[in-house]
């Protein structure tokens, strides 16, 4: 098991966020935390990170139970969190300072390839549009090659079309890379396309309801019937523990 | 570039009308050299000791809370008010004007940057914490660029204070030259043309002196970055 | 009553422990001197001579009569100019304004009235008017566009269109221009008193005190230019802030 949570709970001051939380994800496996708006699930992510600790229980990523933030986490802001004042490369090269300058450069060139972003490594974020601004970020985690990424409703900020292309796009450069990632969202749709497995949270005090694994061989569609299927019967549970229909 | 050119000019021909007309009999420019060094010198001390303050009260959290109270408090005094108190101090020299000018500005800037860097955005700031940077690399690659809209705002709030800090000073009769001076002095004679040339002068240089941080700095970082944001 | 609550004891606590230090350093032989009066010796100070206060009253009427009045000639200043023509030199004009120091008007008006209130009111005047039609104008350059147009559609005649919709829709930038123009009126007058008043102010008494070299009422001057402005600031502008632009969920600063 590269993270494992056992019975965490989290208070913010009386507000209970996070009640028993178990969760256990192996290596490589495409893990989706799914829940209303303001359930705590971005909390979770955080405590896996680092960011945070929880109030009773424990986080365990990679065998350690004491998390400091470190390079071995790559972390993905749904605001993107890029430099303003750096450039694509800039941006991309802001984990890399352990490395030699040309180093720094050839990787960071590589991810910005990798991301679809060549000829705009001079380029300043103000200049570039949601999606790529979210590609630049992706880019700088995968570029200090962390085990895990955790990305916490990366594509929230974006439009509906670009949502659906930068789902493919992610899709595509991670299986290549077989790393573990741990994917926040509020849309099933999104659940249900990118994860290996899904947990779906219940309103504050969250706890986990419901855990699916998503079984479709080849590529997904959003009109084949077990992903319909599958979408159903998670949209159900949602219903039910928190109200929210889609 | 256009306007600090155009206030350039409105300064110089300023100057040449002075010496036509035989304004402080033909010692105009030494009037104006008067008040431009003491600000230089009063405003980089401040700017300087400033700076190092809120760097060091922020890596004292703890600390920062209480200080801000005092801070808050020694803001709210007139820089004016402390002359009366310097000219028996220090007496008639420099260094009550530079006192002055430093008193105008440093808690104003020190407050401003503490300000800036607690509205830095806390993702920039868990980012920071994720890639594994140290506090000198947290300091100068995120908080540093991060506040630097507000730093500006605080620099150019720091200049105009200090500016009129100093004027005030000269004319409470802190000095003997400078353009404060110049012009409260001229009131004995009813000398209006002087008064008229010292006021305008002093208006224009403290305009240049905020236009020229704006042109310098801005328009190479933040106009650059995209910050968009114009207070003051 | 928001500010209250931040008075907890620690700052209490803390203020005691500083002043008393003060107090302690302050009376040690060898440091014990008449420019450094103790803590102890302001307070006592501030008590037995009422004038004190009397001064400082007198100096926060003056703030409030010059800061209404220019605050909303500023205000007219930059609508009535707006209302004609967009005249993009106007902000560089008010920002010339603006850095001219207003104690800097104060040579000019002696020489054209003479000492007394009618100058220091005069120059606070000014010092006020400059920010308020600064931060009018930029509010009026920022209007939506959009809700602009939904007045047209509504029928709004100018007066309804003002104070229905320009005024309350610009009222972050109408606020900050208020605080500017009041902080830097405060500074303006006690700067002004303290070469033109005749009988009070905080100035005035900073300059008499000067002349006596009182140091005490030099360091009572001092605090209480300071402690006023902070009060009237944090209650006063405060409160309003929070029952205006900040119910609003605007913007300030």
């Amino acid at each position: 098991m590269i993270i494992q949570c056992k019975q965490v709970n989290k208070f913010f001051g009386d507000l209970h966020v996070l009640k028993g939380i178990d969760l256990e994800i192996k290596k490589g496996e495409f893990f989706v935390l799914l829940g209303p708006s303001g359930c705590g699930k971005s909390t979770l992510l955080y405590m896996m990170a680092g960011f945070d600790k929880p109030t009773s229980g424990s986080v365990e990523v990679l065998g350690q139970s004491d998390i400091k933030p470190s390079k071995k986490v790559g972390f993905v802001f749904q605001d993107f969190a890029l430099f303003p004042w750096k450039t694509v490369l800039g941006n991309v090269t802001a984990g890399l300072l352990d490395k030699s300058k040309t180093e720094r450069r050839d990787i960071a060139m590589h991810f910005i390839e990798k991301v679809g972003l060549t000829g705009f490594e001079h380029s300043f974020p103000h200049t570039l549009s949601g999606g790529m601004k979210q590609r630049v970020s992706i880019a700088r985690a995968l570029a200090y090659e962390p085990e895990i990424l955790l990305m916490d409703e990366p594509f929230g900020a974006l439009d509906a079309q670009t949502r659906k292309k930068m789902q493919q796009e992610l899709i595509r450069i991670l299986r290549e890379m077989n790393k573990t990632i741990v994917f926040v969202t509020h849309s099933v749709l999104e659940a249900v396309y990118l994860a290996d497995r899904v947990a779906v949270l219940s309103n504050r005090p969250s706890s986990i309801v419901y855990q699916v694994k998503i079984e479709i061989d080849g590529e997904r569609h959003y009109t084949d019937e077990k992903y319909l299927h599958y979408r159903e019967n998670i949209l159900h549970y949602l219903n039910q523990f928190t109200g929210v229909k889609e | 570039m256009k306007k600090i050119v155009i206030v350039l000019v409105l300064i110089a021909i300023t100057i040449g009308y002075a010496y036509y007309e035989q304004i402080a009999a033909g010692h105009i420019f030494a009037h104006l050299w008067a008040s431009l060094s003491r600000i230089i010198i009063g405003y980089a001390l401040s700017v300087a000791a400033s700076f190092l303050t809120a760097l060091a009260l922020s890596f004292l959290p703890g600390i920062q809370k209480y200080v801000r109270v005092y801070l808050n408090f020694l803001i709210s005094i007139p820089t004016i008010a402390w002359i009366p108190l310097l000219l028996i101090v220090t007496g008639i020299t420099n260094r009550t004007m530079i006192i002055a000018i430093f008193l105008g500005s440093y808690f104003a800037i020190v407050f401003n940057l503490l300000d800036g860097f607690k509205t830095v955005d806390k993702n920039l700031v868990l980012l920071g914490r994720n890639l594994e940077y140290n506090q000198a690399q947290r300091l100068i690659r995120i908080m540093v660029p991060a506040s630097l809209n507000t730093i500006l705002v605080s620099l150019k709030l720091g200049i105009s204070y200090s500016w009129r800090a100093l004027i005030g000073a000269e004319m409470l009769g802190a000095a003997t030259k400078g353009l404060g001076y110049l012009s409260f002095a001229s009131r004995q004679f009813y000398d209006l043309k002087t008064m008229f040339t010292a006021l305008v002068l002093i208006g224009l240089i403290g305009y240049f002196l905020i236009q020229l941080l704006t042109h310098f700095i801005e328009e190479n970082t933040i106009r650059k970055w995209g910050f968009n944001d114009h207070t003051m | 009553m928001a500010w209250f609550k931040k008075l907890y004891l620690d700052h209490i606590l803390i203020l005691i422990a500083i002043l008393g230090l003060a107090q302690f350093i302050l009376t040690r032989p060898g440091i014990a001197s008449p420019i450094f009066p103790t803590p102890l010796v302001i307070l006592e100070r501030m008590i037995h001579f009422p004038k004190i206060w009397v001064h400082a009253l007198s100096s926060i009427i003056r703030l409030f009569v010059s800061v209404i009045t220019g605050f909303i000639l500023g205000v007219l200043i930059a609508v009535v100019i707006r209302a004609f023509k967009k005249l993009s030199f106007f902000e560089d004009a008010i920002s010339f304004f603006m850095s001219i120091p207003g104690i800097s008007w104060a040579p000019i008006f002696i020489i054209l009235l003479g000492f007394g209130d009618r100058v220091i009111l005069l120059v606070a005047v000014i010092t006020a008017i400059f920010p308020a039609a600064y931060y009018t104008w930029h509010g009026l350059l920022a209007l939506d566009l959009h809700q602009k147009q939904l007045t047209d559609l509504m029928g709004y005649n100018t007066v309804q269109r003002y104070i229905q919709f320009v005024f309350p829709a610009m009222a972050n930038y109408l606020v900050i221009g208020f605080k500017l123009s009041f902080a830097r009126t405060w500074r303006t007058i006690i700067a002004i008193e303290m070469i033109c008043a005749t009988t009070s102010g905080l100035g005035y008494m900073a300059m008499d005190a000067r002349e006596l070299l009182n140091i005490r009422d030099l360091y009572c001057g001092i605090l209480l230019s300071g402690l006023t402005f902070l009060v009237i600031d944090k209650i006063v502008f405060s409160t309003l802030e929070h029952y205006t632009v900040r119910r609003w969920g605007m913007k300030v600063k």
